[in-house]
């Protein structure tokens, strides 16, 4: 269906029957990923005027909860998480025709809340947290084989998982160029944990690094978002939580402290944050629908750059 | 569910904290002293931190004793006006009395105990909750049958809820209402259940439970919906959950859940999702319950009790609940955490207390708890698109985030100039609309450079304009003619006369013809003039001569002379080189004047140099200006940008930009071949990605430059972009490389399976733009092939082979080899698709295959389970089918039954007394009203097909109108169901009237009226009959 919509803004009648809970633009962002609680994914092919429905994917045996893109020197690849414990990668094999090119059905106890692929720097992975407890790795090796491990994270679940982008720690006296894959997971322990891939090839929490307590969640950390990297070693995270607030966290050089700054208190819970390409605005979603943008200043504040209005009906409402 | 923490050794019963900040504290009341002592009847009061995130062993805060053993113990966070920070903590004891605490005291291990409520007989106090409405009230309830209800926040008032509030039996549990703060439930061990009206003190309903003598273990509220009450019944023979909807029974449930097998012992339901219930019973099971399928969906694990630690525990209650008849754990006291999601708290007979967590429970039939549910979501994606959703509706909002705006107004101005604006003009306006001087003269030049004579116009911007220069040397010898032109000559020429030998002298030498002895004659003796005039005559050698040897004798007097010197002697860049860079105007206006061609450039480059050693960049950077100098100009620019850049600490966007536009009309002049220098390019790939990132991606793709890697991507980038063939266009028509190596992900050889529906049905899509995006992602899955593939697909390259091994390809498709990774692809000549993969002959060709039915909806009903069965479909919102009361109730329709029509075959499989009231709609199964309704259906379903059809509506209105499609579909069903009492259905033929009529205004209050007298019971079409007046006035009434 093709839609015509104001400048600049296009609403996508996504056709889901229940809730959608993600969507993602590819790497190039002309094709749009929305997954639903009606356990499918539809993809969009999306101009600068209208869209298009492009695929709709079934197989998921639960709600989906998030999508993820591949970068495109894997050819169009986009995985998905479920509630049923499940990690799909999907792969376009010919325009409009997806196939499966990995199934990790049921690798995790209970829902799979997040999944993202790794930076294109550490090969074919993807990370994905459960409710379980449990982050998982899931790699392609280079026989075509995938390879799966696990990170236990805390007993009460994880919500979220981040990639820390390459290039994100410069080591001096690394000059072999290797980079340690690093990751962030935000849980129902009210808590952020970073995670790093030893030389032994097995993963372990990061504990070179301290992550200061002065301010913290109190509540589920529902979404952590590793920025793309400024300069080599300033690393930023951001993190939201169901106690309505998001924080920003600097960590200015290696194993450094991570030191955390309020961004803001929202009216209700957070679910989503997520940075710009070029890592200078961070897009937070709170509630039902609110999303706001805001933008660092040279000084370090953040500010709110807009509220991206919510649609006609809901504000007709009551 | 597991685990996540345990406290050993104690039978007791116990209470979350309800204060924010200590979530993982708990409070437990032991029913006894541990000990094995004759005489101690006594028992503690123990805090303890879960410490629920780290792991850790459970942590005791404090302790107190008590002289009675606790029955039951209650938390509330009122802190009485700031005097108890921790809040509450309330006590029911075994001896009738009532014990309230300051938690904060008995960490601080102070004195701790506030008051003592002697209001019950003797016997225990099983039944205590605070109301959750009004935080400082207690009700009670005793062996003796009584409730008591105690406001702590007023020293002695406790009080009955009405003068007859004996119960015949011990009241086993007491529930406030949690939407209204005077009603409150009590359940007693003979089988009623009261609720009783604190505010006109009286009973407001009785329930007969249980069968006399049959207790009626727990009774609880539904967290969000004020009138549904779950009670529990501890009959061994018929352990069932009942669930009353008081609006419309009080004799009879409304369902049952029925699972346990022996007597229930404890039940809560979860205040973070109200579709889940947790139970407990002497069946040693606890239960979690999905209230939508009444069916349970996960079951707290037991441990093994070993047979030593059962003999111990001697503890009345054990026979109460059912004796030592087994050896698994038994739970008698369950509970969720206030403030956790999902996690519980339970006391059991082997005198454990333990947390687990049904966050990680798994099962692919039931629904997600609302918690696991995100409500939004936002992501950002390249160009600063930014696509966000929400659980208001099934839209996904995508729209540009513009970070740098003053930037991105600065981009868009300029590039629209260079569109519509001659380039001189531009730099006109810029000279003469800018205040700053060096800025003026940049302009100026630059917009000369575009001049056919511009030499002639530098001279004139220098100040040097022949015409003026001409008038005013006219004006001044004529001035100085009337003015006497003695005194001039006197001061002009300081030699005297010539003497008369002299004279002779030189007339001598003219006459043998010796002119260097004439010339050499009058230079001595001081008469310039003359020798110049001999040496005229005196041959080209003596000629020079005398003109070098005269502008060294009175380059003194007259500074004109190294000019005239310069001109005449061919010695230009001499001069240039030793002019004083103060006058590099003068020398400038020389070398317009006089310089050849071929030096032209030279000579000003020779200036610009001479200028930049001498520390004037500024003027040297008009010099190479002059000269088309790109690459000396540029670096003039480079700096001036590095000094904003530095003086602001963070690159400058409106100086990036500044430059840009100096570059790039420079480029003009210069024309299009001259190449960028490294430093420039690079510049130029930053500010092209800064243009990127305000999603100005097709400015972007002009400026890209593929010189760097970072260049070479984002060219990629927005060559693939939804801007797609503005931005090859921007980028000269060439498709710029691929810059990564491909990496073939191939199937994983384990459960390989299709997962499209294919949505062939492609709508007509009239624009390129997609047509391009779809052929751009095919040139992306085939690396370097980009911006090949057209020409090449339509006739085969010499790089075509066909290996006769692999058997023919269906028509169409031929085999090509990547250029870079030498690996095999194959292309459809017809329709541009390409692919790794071998297309099949009937893969390839197959048609758009009829939509797969899908296999859940013909699975024969298997009529013995139908919840089982029916669970399997979407998420488990089978009660809609199989329960339409529960429907309406606990699911809100527009998310809870989003199936409709679509599933009618959930609706065959149970039986269906009253269809779910679905919002979808679908215009051919529109219900059937009687006669009098059918206007409704024809008017609105007329207003509907109208505002569909109306060109003027936007995609705001599109959206309003789907609400409002919602609305209409559920107002029809409930119509065609009878669900809609007559007054109201008159009251919407009456709003029907006016609308025909057109009369909008008299149609919007009387919905008005109804919104505002029925929205409770209505609200599900209400909203969206509210949505469609709303659009219909707005579109027919403008």
């Amino acid at each position: 269906m093709t839609q015509e919509a104001e400048p600049g803004r296009i609403y996508v009648d996504t056709q889901h029957e229940d809730l959608v809970h993600d969507a993602q633009l590819d790497y190039y962002g002309c094709r749009l990923a929305t997954c639903s609680s009606d356990r499918t994914i539809k993809i969009y092919n999306v101009s600068e005027t209208s869209y298009e429905l492009s695929a709709t994917l079934q197989g998921h045996e639960g709600p989906v909860w998030q999508v993820s893109w591949s970068h495109p020197k894997f050819g169009v690849l986009l995985a998905s998480c479920s509630f049923d414990g499940s990690v799909f990668i999907h792969r376009e094999i010919r325009p409009r025709d997806w196939s499966l090119v990995h199934v990790a059905r049921r690798i995790h106890d209970s829902s799979v809340n997040s999944v993202a692929f790794a930076p294109h720097e550490y090969g074919l992975k993807v990370a994905a947290a459960s409710s379980d407890g449990r982050v998982s790795i899931i790699s392609c090796q280079n026989d075509d084989d995938w390879s799966l491990e696990y990170i236990e994270d805390n007993a009460l679940g994880v919500n979220s998982v981040s990639w820390a982008p390459s290039g994100a720690y410069h080591d001096e006296s690394n000059s072999e160029g290797t980079e340690i894959s690093r990751l962030v997971t935000g849980g129902c322990d009210n808590r952020m944990r970073f995670w790093k891939l030893q030389d032994s090839g097995q993963w372990c929490e990061d504990s070179q690094s301290q992550v200061s307590k002065d301010l913290c969640h109190s509540d589920w950390v529902r979404d952590v978002a590793w920025a793309p990297c400024l300069v080599p070693n300033i690393n930023m995270v951001a993190s939201c939580s169901e106690d309505r607030t998001v924080l920003i966290w600097t960590q200015n050089g290696r194993n450094e402290e991570w030191k955390a700054l309020l961004l803001h208190t929202f009216d209700s819970p957070v679910w989503r944050v997520s940075w710009s390409v070029t890592g200078h605005m961070l897009a937070v979603s709170s509630g039902d629908n609110d999303v706001s943008v805001w933008k660092a200043g040279v000084d370090g504040t953040w500010s709110q750059m807009s509220t991206v209005e919510d649609t006609p009906e809901t504000q007709h409402d009551g | 569910m597991t685990k996540i923490t345990e406290i050993e050794g104690k039978s007791a019963v116990a209470a979350w904290s309800p204060i924010q900040s200590c979530s993982d504290v708990i409070a437990i009341g032991t029913k006894d002293s541990g000990g094995i002592g004759f005489e101690d009847n006594g028992s503690a009061l123990d805090l303890y931190d879960l410490d629920l995130s780290n792991g850790d062993e459970p942590r005791l805060l404090g302790s107190v004793k008590t002289e009675a053993r606790f029955s039951s113990v209650c938390w509330s966070p009122e802190t009485l006006g700031g005097k108890y920070p921790m809040g509450l903590l309330t006590g029911g004891m075994e001896n009738g009395v009532i014990h309230v605490w300051n938690p904060k005291a008995i960490m601080k291990n102070q004195q701790s105990l506030i008051r003592t409520i002697k209001g019950h007989a003797t016997g225990p106090v099983k039944a205590l909750q605070f109301n959750p409405l009004n935080l400082s009230q207690l009700a009670t309830g005793g062996s003796d049958g009584k409730v008591l209800i105690v406001n702590l926040d007023k020293e002695d008032e406790v009080f009955m809820p009405c003068e007859s509030t004996q119960q015949n039996a011990q009241i086993t549990a007491v529930a406030w209402n949690t939407q209204v703060s005077h009603i409150v439930a009590s359940a007693a061990a003979d089988g009623t259940v009261s609720v009783w009206d604190l505010k006109s003190k009286k009973s407001w309903c009785n329930l007969r439970c249980e069968s006399a003598g049959k207790a009626v273990a727990d009774l609880a509220w539904n967290p969000s919906e004020g009138l549904h009450l779950l009670t529990a019944s501890a009959d061994d023979n018929n352990p069932v959950i009942k669930l009353w909807d008081l609006r419309s029974s009080t004799s009879m449930p409304l369902t049952t859940l029925t699972g346990h097998s022996q007597g229930i012992l404890s039940m809560a339901w979860c205040p973070h999702d109200e579709h889940l219930l947790l139970s407990c019973g002497k069946d040693n099971r606890t239960i979690l319950w999905d209230l939508f399928t009444l069916t349970p969906i996960g079951e707290v694990p037991i441990d093994e009790v070993d047979h030593q630690t059962d003999t111990n525990s001697n503890s009345q209650e054990m026979f109460a609940a059912g004796g030592l008849a087994s050896n698994h754990q038994r739970r008698y006291d369950v509970q969720w955490s206030p403030i956790k999601r999902g996690v519980t708290l339970t006391c059991s007979l082997d005198r454990k207390v333990q947390a687990h967590s049904i966050l990680g429970l798994s099962s692919s039939s039931a629904r997600p708890p609302k918690w696991m549910r995100p409500s939004s979501s936002v992501s950002f994606g390249f160009g600063g698109s930014l696509v966000s959703c929400g659980s208001t509706d099934r839209y996904i909002r995508m729209s540009t985030v513009v970070e740098e705006e003053s930037f991105a107004k600065l981009s868009a101005e300029f590039e629209s100039v260079l569109q519509t604006t001659n380039v001189a003009e531009y730099c006109y306006e810029r000279a003469t609309k800018t205040k700053v001087t060096s800025e003026a003269e940049l302009w100026a030049f630059m917009q000369i450079i575009f001049d056919p004579n511009s030499r002639q116009q530098l001279l004139g911007m220098l100040g040097f304009d022949p015409e003026m220069i001409a008038s005013k040397a006219n004006a001044y010898a004529e001035d100085n003619l009337t003015n006497g032109i003695e005194k001039l000559a006197v001061d002009d020429k300081p030699a005297g006369p010539m003497t008369k030998t002299t004279e002779q002298m030189v007339k001598q030498a003219i006459m043998v013809g010796n002119f260097d002895a004439a010339v050499e004659c009058c230079f001595r003796m001081g008469h310039a003039a003359d020798a110049l005039l001999l040496a005229s005559y005196g041959g080209g050698d003596l000629w020079t001569k005398t003109q070098q040897r005269y502008f060294e004798a009175q380059v003194e007097k007259r500074n004109f002379l190294p000019l005239v010197s310069a001109v005449f002697g061919d010695g230009l860049a001499d001069l240039v080189q030793k002019s004083d860079p103060e006058d590099w105007k003068e020398t400038l206006a020389i070398i317009l004047t006089y310089a050849k061609t071929e030096e032209y450039h030279v000579l000003c480059d020779a200036l610009g140099d001479l200028l930049e050693q001498y520390g004037d960049d500024r003027h040297a950077s008009l010099c190479f200006m002059c000269s088309m100098n790109l690459g000396k100009v540029g670096k003039y620019w480079r700096q001036q940008l590095d000094e904003v850049n530095k003086a602001k600490g963070s690159l400058d966007l409106a100086a990036l930009h500044e430059y840009a536009v100096k570059v790039t009309i420079f480029l003009v002049a210069v024309g299009p071949t001259s190449k960028l220098c490294l430093e420039d390019a690079e510049l130029f790939s930053k500010y092209s990605s800064k243009l990127a990132e305000q999603g100005l991606l097709v400015s972007a793709a002009k400026y890209s430059t593929p010189d760097s890697y970072e260049g070479k991507v984002l060219r990629d980038r927005l060559y693939r972009s939804k801007a797609s063939p503005s931005c090859l266009a921007a980028m000269g028509g060439v498709a710029p490389e691929f810059p990564f190596d491909m990496t073939n992900v191939k199937m994983s050889r384990a459960e390989p399976a299709k997962t499209t529906r294919n949505t062939r049905q492609m709508r007509t899509q009239a624009s390129t733009a997609s047509n391009y995006s779809q052929y751009s992602q095919v040139s992306a899955m085939s690396n370097s092939y980009a911006g090949q593939s057209q020409q090449r697909s339509a006739t085969p390259t010499p790089s075509v082979t066909q290996p006769a091994s692999a058997g023919t390809l269906p028509d169409g498709w031929i085999e090509l080899q990547d250029p870079s990774s030498g690996m095999m692809y194959y292309a459809n000549q017809t329709t541009g698709e390409t692919t790794w993969e071998r297309p099949q002959p009937v893969a390839a060709q197959a048609l758009p295959p009829a939509p797969q039915p899908e296999p859940q909806k013909t699975t024969p009903a298997t009529p013995s389970r139908p919840n089982k069965l029916a669970s399997k479909y979407g998420d488990g919102f089978v009660t809609s089918a199989s329960h339409p009361e529960l429907a309406s109730q606990y699911g809100n329709v527009g998310t809870s039954n989003p199936y409709g029509g679509a599933r009618a075959g959930i609706a065959s499989v149970s039986t269906v007394e009253k269809p779910p009231v679905s919002g979808t709609f679908d215009p051919n199964n529109i219900p059937e009203l009687s006669a009098e309704l059918q206007p409704i259906k024809d008017c609105l379903i007329g207003v509907i097909d109208a505002l569909k059809a109306d060109p003027s509506m936007g995609g705001s209105d599109k959206r309003l109108l789907s609400e409002s499609e919602r609305g209409v579909a559920v107002l029809l069903k409930r119509l065609a169901l009878g669900d809609i009492q007559p007054e109201i259905c008159a009251k919407v033929l009456q709003m029907i009237g006016f609308i025909t009529t057109y009369d909008f205004g008299s149609a919007q209050s009387v919905l008005t009226d109804l919104v505002s007298s029925e929205w409770r019971g209505h609200k599900d079409w209400l909203k969206g009959v509210k949505a469609l007046l709303q659009l219909a006035r707005k579109i027919w009434n403008r």
